[in-house]
C-alpha cells in the first residue's frame, strides 16, 4: 500500500435554508470531537469543514456550498472508509444538510459513500510532508526526542564517544536496546508503489510524448507507412495543441484588459473575526474561496494551469505550508483554496509575494480570483506590482472555518521532516561525513 | 534615489540621536481635546527634522490611534490607518500572536495594558546633558499642565558606557540603512543584504523593497480644507501618513543578574574559567561577543577590532555551528539564511522586507559600571535592585509585515529554524513545560554534536507597550488643527 498524501475534498451544495444549520453543526462538531472523531482516524493528516457562502459570478448566483476536505495518505478508498466507520453519523448529520443527500433514513453507509464519492473534487495537491504517515509522524517525534535524551545523557556524563561515526554508531546501540523502537532499524524508503501513485498521471501523459519521439528517431529507417502516418499525425497533434494554447493566452490577455474590479481593504472586524480563528503557535489554517473574474477563457486555462502545477508539485518544497490545495468548483466559476501552514495568515499570504518569481507563480494560480490585482500575461504585473491589492483580495476571499482538525500542535512541518530524516540516517549506511551532516539533525 | 522630504519627516527617522545622551519619554492621555491641540500646533515649531543634527535638544512626538481619536481626527481618516496599529499591541488577539503571554500578557503591563489608563501621545525629549534634558523637561510638564493633557508616565533613560544594552553587550551595531538617508560609506555596502534599503520602508509616502508604496493613511479633502496635507498622488483624497512612520514601543525589563547567573551555572562543564565559560554561552545566545564581535567571523574569542563588524553572513554558517541557529542576532534579523530550504537569494528577497530601524534607549543603573561580565558576576550579590532595561523603539512602515513578523515568526517562535523547543533565549516569553510549546530550551549546533540548555528562566520581561504613529510635521499640523 502507498503512502501517498492527498486531498480528499468533498463539494456540495447546501439547502437554501439550511445554511445556518450547517454552520452552527460544524461549529458543535469542532467542540465535540467525538460526533466526527477525526483523531480516530489513522490515515488523516488534517481536516477542514466550512460553508462557502453563496457568492455572485457576473449575473449568476454561486450557491452556499459545503466543503469537507481532509488531507490523507494511502489509497483514497482505505480513506473513505475508514471516516465512514468512524464517523459516519457526524457525515451523516451533516451531509443531510446537502442537496441531493439520500431521502432514506437512516442513510446507508453504502449511500454515504456513493455521495461522498459522487460529491469529492479533483485538486492540485500540495503536501511538504510527502509519505509521512500520522502514526510515523508521531512515532519519528518519539524517536528523535529518546534519541536527544540519550545525547543529553551521555553529554553529561561525559561518556559520548568521540568522533562522528562512533557517537552515531553509539546512538544505534542505544536505539537497538529500545523494544519500543525497534520499528525505527528499518530505514524508511520510499517504495515504486509510492512512486507511482504519486506520478501515474505524468507517466499516463508522457507515454505517448516517449512514443511520439522514439517513432520519429526510427521513421527515417522504416518503410512502415503506417509509422509515418502516426509521426506526421503525433507532430500535428502537437502543433495544433501549442497554437490553441497560444490561442487561449491571447484569449485570456484579452480578457486581462477589461478587468475592472481591484479589491480594496476589507473591513477591519472582518479580519480580525478570521485572525482570531488562526491562533495556534504553529500550524493554522485558511481557507480562501470566490468567484473567478468574468471571461469565457479563464476557466479553462486555470484548470490546464492547475492540472500542470499538479504534476509539478511533487518536485517543490514550501517550508512553512504542510498542504495546500486548489480546486475549481461550479463549473469552473469559483476557485477555492485550502491551505493548513505555519504561523498566521497574512505573513503567510506576504511570504509567497517576496520574491518576485513567488509573486509569479502566485499571479498564475490566484490571478483569476475577482478583485485581484490586474494582471498581464498571466504572471505579470498582479500582486508583483501591487502586493497590497493581493493581501485584500484573499482577506476578500478567506472564509471563516467552522470545523478545522490539526493533531500536530507543536510540530512545524520542518520538524516533521528532521524526524524523518533522522530515521532515514540512523541505521542506513553513513560515511564518516554523512555521519557528521546526521548529527547536525539533532 | 528618492529625494526625500527633509523638513517634513521627524528627525528621529534618520538618526537615534546617539549626540544626545540624555533622554526621557512622557506617556501622556488627553483630557481636553481643544487645548491639547493648541499645545500641540506650539509644539509643531518646534519638532526636529531630519533636516538638521541638533547638537544640545531634540523634540518628537507621537500618537497612538486612541490618541488621535480622542484629539478628533475624523473617522474617516482614522479608518485608513493599519488595522494593527487601530487594534494596538494589547489586543487579545494580537498579544498571544506576539508571544506576549504569561508573565509578558498585557494585563500585567505598567502602561499600555487593558487596565490602563489609555496613552495617547508619546513625546521624546532627547538632550547633549542631563541640565538641557531637565530644563526641556520642567518647560515641557510646565506646557502640559495648563494644555488639557495629564501624564500616564515618564519614561527616564540612562545611556549606558561602550553602546551596551544591560547584559553588557554591544547594541545598535546592526542598524539598517535607508536610502535617502544613508551616510559616508553606508553608501556603498558591497553586500546586497547590507545594501541601503528602500526609504518606503522606513517613511510612508517613497517606495518601499517591493517597489510600490505601503499603504499609507489618508484624510478627505473637506477635512483638510485648509489644504495642510497634500494629495495623494493619482487618488481624489489627502496623504496624511506622507513623511510619517509607524512607531513600536516595548518596554522590557532585564534581569541581569538571573541571564549571567544562569549563563555561569549552566556552563560549569567542562572545567575551566568560569566568567570565560559564561562569556561563551552568553555569546552564543546573543551571536555576537560582548564587544560586539559577531560570532560568524569571530566564534573562538572577543575581537575589538570587530566591534562594529556588520557585513558577515549567515549563509556561510548554514549549520549555526559558529553562531547558532536560535541565537538572538539570527532570530531577529536572518540577514541571508532564512533557515531551511531557502536559497541564499530568496533569503535576501525576503529578509529585506522585514526590517526594523530600531531606536531604542537603555533604562535604569548598570548592575557593574564597567559593564564587564567578571564585574556583573562579581557585584551580582549587590546589585541596585531598582529596575533596569531597555526601551525598545522601533520604526517601520507596516507593523505586521515588519514588526509582528519579526516578532511571531522568528524571535518568538520555538520552531524557528527547525527547532523544536526554542524560544529566542534573551527576549523569548517562556512557556515552560508541562505546556505542549514549551520554548524554553537553547540549542548550541556544534561539531560532532550540539549541545542543548535546558529550562532557561525567562531573562526580560514586557511591562509596557504600544503602537504609535510619528507623523510628518504637516501631518502634524492636520492633526493639531481646529475643526
Amino acid at each position: 500500500m502507498h503512502t501517498v498524501h492527498a486531498g480528499y475534498s468533498v463539494i456540495a451544495s447546501l439547502k437554501p435554508d439550511r445554511v445556518e444549520c450547517a454552520r452552527a453543526l460544524l461549529t458543535q462538531l469542532r467542540a465535540d470531537s467525538t460526533r466526527l472523531p477525526f483523531a480516530q482516524s489513522l490515515t488523516t493528516h488534517f481536516a477542514t469543514g466550512v460553508v462557502l457562502p453563496a457568492q455572485r459570478y457576473g449575473d449568476a448566483e454561486l450557491p452556499a456550498t459545503l466543503m469537507l476536505a481532509t488531507s490523507f495518505f494511502g489509497p483514497a478508498k482505505a480513506h473513505l472508509d475508514e471516516l465512514i466507520q468512524v464517523g459516519g453519523a457526524g457525515l451523516r448529520e451533516l451531509f443531510e444538510n446537502c442537496i441531493g443527500f439520500p431521502e432514506q433514513r437512516p442513510c446507508s453507509d453504502e449511500a454515504l459513500k456513493r455521495f461522498l464519492k459522487s460529491h469529492r473534487r479533483a485538486d492540485t495537491f500540495y503536501s511538504g510532508m510527502q509519505h509521512v504517515t500520522h502514526q510515523e509522524v508521531r512515532g519519528e517525534q518519539v524517536l528523535r526526542e529518546s534519541i536527544q535524551s540519550f545525547v543529553d545523557d551521555q553529554q553529561r556524563a561525559g561518556t559520548l564517544a568521540t568522533g562522528p561515526t562512533a557517537i552515531w554508531r553509539q546512538i544505534q546501540a542505544f536505539v537497538m536496546e529500545r523494544g519500543d523502537l525497534s520499528w525505527a532499524r528499518t530505514p524508511w524508503r520510499r517504495s515504486f508503489a509510492d512512486w507511482l501513485a504519486l506520478r501515474w498521471r505524468l507517466v499516463v501523459a508522457a507515454v505517448p510524448l516517449v512514443a511520439l519521439v522514439l517513432a520519429s528517431i526510427a521513421w527515417p529507417f522504416s518503410a512502415s507507412t503506417t509509422l509515418t502516418a502516426s509521426v506526421e499525425v503525433g507532430w500535428i497533434t502537437i502543433g495544433i495543441v501549442i497554437l490553441l494554447l497560444g490561442a487561449l493566452v491571447l484569449a485570456v490577455r484579452t480578457e486581462e484588459k477589461r478587468q475592472r474590479f481591484v479589491a480594496g481593504r476589507q473591513p477591519d472586524a472582518r479580519v480580525r473575526a478570521i485572525a482570531a480563528t488562526q491562533n495556534q503557535p504553529v500550524i493554522n489554517e485558511m481557507t480562501i474561496a470566490g468567484p473567478l473574474k468574468e471571461g469565457r477563457w479563464r476557466p479553462l486555462f486555470l484548470r490546464i494551469a492547475l492540472w500542470i502545477v499538479a504534476q509539478y508539485a511533487p518536485n517543490i518544497t514550501i517550508p512553512t505550508v504542510a498542504t495546500a490545495r486548489w480546486l475549481t468548483i461550479d463549473g469552473g466559476r469559483r476557485l477555492v483554496f485550502l491551505s493548513n501552514f505555519e504561523k498566521l495568515s497574512e505573513p503567510y499570504v506576504r511570504d509567497f509575494i517576496d520574491i518576485p518569481d513567488g509573486a509569479k507563480r502566485i499571479n498564475l494560480l490566484f490571478g483569476f480570483g475577482r478583485g485581484y490585482p490586474v494582471t498581464e500575461w498571466i504572471i505579470s504585473r498582479g500582486a508583483l506590482t501591487d502586493p497590497n491589492a493581493f493581501v485584500n483580495v484573499v482577506t476578500l476571499g478567506q472564509q471563516l472555518t467552522e470545523l478545522w482538525y490539526c493533531p500536530y500542535r507543536n510540530l512545524s512541518i520542518d520538524n516533521i521532516n528532521i524526524n524523518r530524516r533522522i530515521r532515514q540516517g540512523l541505521f542506513a549506511d553513513l560515511s564518516e561525513a554523512q555521519a557528521k551532516e546526521w548529527l547536525q539533525l539533532l | 534615489m528618492p529625494d526625500l522630504e527633509q523638513d517634513d519627516i521627524q528627525g528621529l527617522v534618520a538618526r537615534g540621536y546617539g549626540k544626545l545622551p540624555s533622554a526621557r519619554f512622557l506617556l501622556l492621555q488627553v483630557d481636553d481635546a481643544a487645548l491639547a491641540r493648541r499645545y500641540l500646533q506650539r509644539l509643531g515649531t518646534q519638532i526636529n527634522t531630519v533636516r538638521t543634527s541638533p547638537s544640545d535638544f531634540a523634540l518628537q512626538v507621537a500618537f497612538t490611534s486612541a490618541g488621535l481619536r480622542k484629539l478628533g481626527v475624523p473617522d474617516t481618516a482614522l479608518a485608513t490607518f493599519s488595522r494593527e496599529f487601530l487594534e494596538d499591541m494589547a489586543d487579545p488577539v494580537r498579544a498571544p500572536m506576539l508571544g506576549d503571554h504569561g508573565d509578558n500578557a498585557p494585563d500585567t503591563w505598567a502602561w499600555g495594558g487593558p487596565h490602563r489608563p489609555k496613552v495617547h501621545a508619546l513625546v521624546l525629549l532627547y538632550a547633549a546633558d542631563e541640565p538641557t534634558l531637565e530644563r526641556q523637561f520642567a518647560a515641557q510638564l510646565e506646557v502640559i499642565a495648563v494644555s488639557g493633557l495629564s501624564i500616564v508616565a515618564i519614561k527616564t533613560t540612562a545611556a549606558l558606557p561602550g553602546n551596551k544594552e544591560h547584559f553588557g553587550f554591544r547594541d545598535g551595531i546592526s542598524a539598517p540603512t535607508v536610502e535617502g538617508l544613508a551616510r559616508g560609506n553606508e553608501q556603498v555596502a558591497s553586500e546586497r543584504w547590507t545594501h541601503p534599503f528602500k526609504s518606503g520602508e522606513f517613511v510612508l509616502g517613497y517606495r518601499n523593497e517591493y517597489g510600490t508604496y505601503t499603504e499609507s493613511p489618508t484624510a478627505a479633502p473637506v477635512d483638510d480644507p485648509e489644504r495642510i496635507l497634500p494629495d495623494v498622488p493619482g487618488g481624489t483624497r489627502r496623504d496624511l501618513g506622507r513623511n510619517g512612520t509607524y512607531l513600536v514601543y516595548r518596554e522590557l525589563t532585564q534581569d541581569v543578574v538571573g541571564f549571567w547567573t544562569y549563563l555561569e551555572n549552566a556552563s560549569r562543564e567542562p572545567a575551566g574559567d568560569p566568567v570565560a565559560r559564561a562569556v561563551q554561552l552568553g555569546a552564543k545566545m546573543v551571536g555576537r561577543w560582548p564587544g560586539g564581535a559577531p560570532l560568524v567571523t569571530s566564534p573562538e574569542r572577543d575581537d575589538p577590532s570587530q566591534s562594529t563588524e556588520n557585513k558577515f553572513s549567515f549563509w556561510a554558517d548554514r549549520d549555526g555551528a559558529r553562531c547558532p541557529l536560535g541565537s538572538h542576532i539570527r532570530r531577529s534579523n536572518p540577514r541571508d539564511q532564512l533557515p531551511v530550504d531557502h536559497s541564499q537569494a530568496d533569503s535576501i528577497d525576503m529578509v529585506r522586507k522585514h526590517q526594523l530601524l530600531r531606536r531604542g534607549r537603555p533604562f535604569g543603573p548598570p548592575v557593574a559600571p564597567s559593564m564587564s561580565p567578571a564585574d556583573i558576576l562579581a557585584a551580582r550579590d549587590h546589585a541596585s535592585p531598582e529596575a533596569r532595561g531597555l526601551h525598545f523603539i522601533c520604526l517601520v512602515g507596516h507593523i505586521s509585515r515588519q514588526f509582528e513578523l519579526v516578532q511571531s515568526a522568528w524571535v518568538s517562535s520555538a520552531n524557528f529554524a527547525g527547532l523544536f523547543k526554542d524560544g529566542d533565549p534573551l527576549i523569548g516569553a517562556r512557556r515552560p513545560a508541562p505546556d505542549e510549546n514549551t520554548n524554553d530550551e537553547f540549542t548550541c549546533q556544534a561539531h560532532p554534536v550540539r549541545r542543548k540548555y535546558k529550562g532557561l528562566p525567562q531573562f526580560t520581561r514586557l511591562i509596557g507597550g504600544g503602537y504609535f504613529f510619528l507623523p510628518g510635521i504637516n501631518a502634524l499640523r492636520f492633526i493639531a488643527r481646529q475643526p
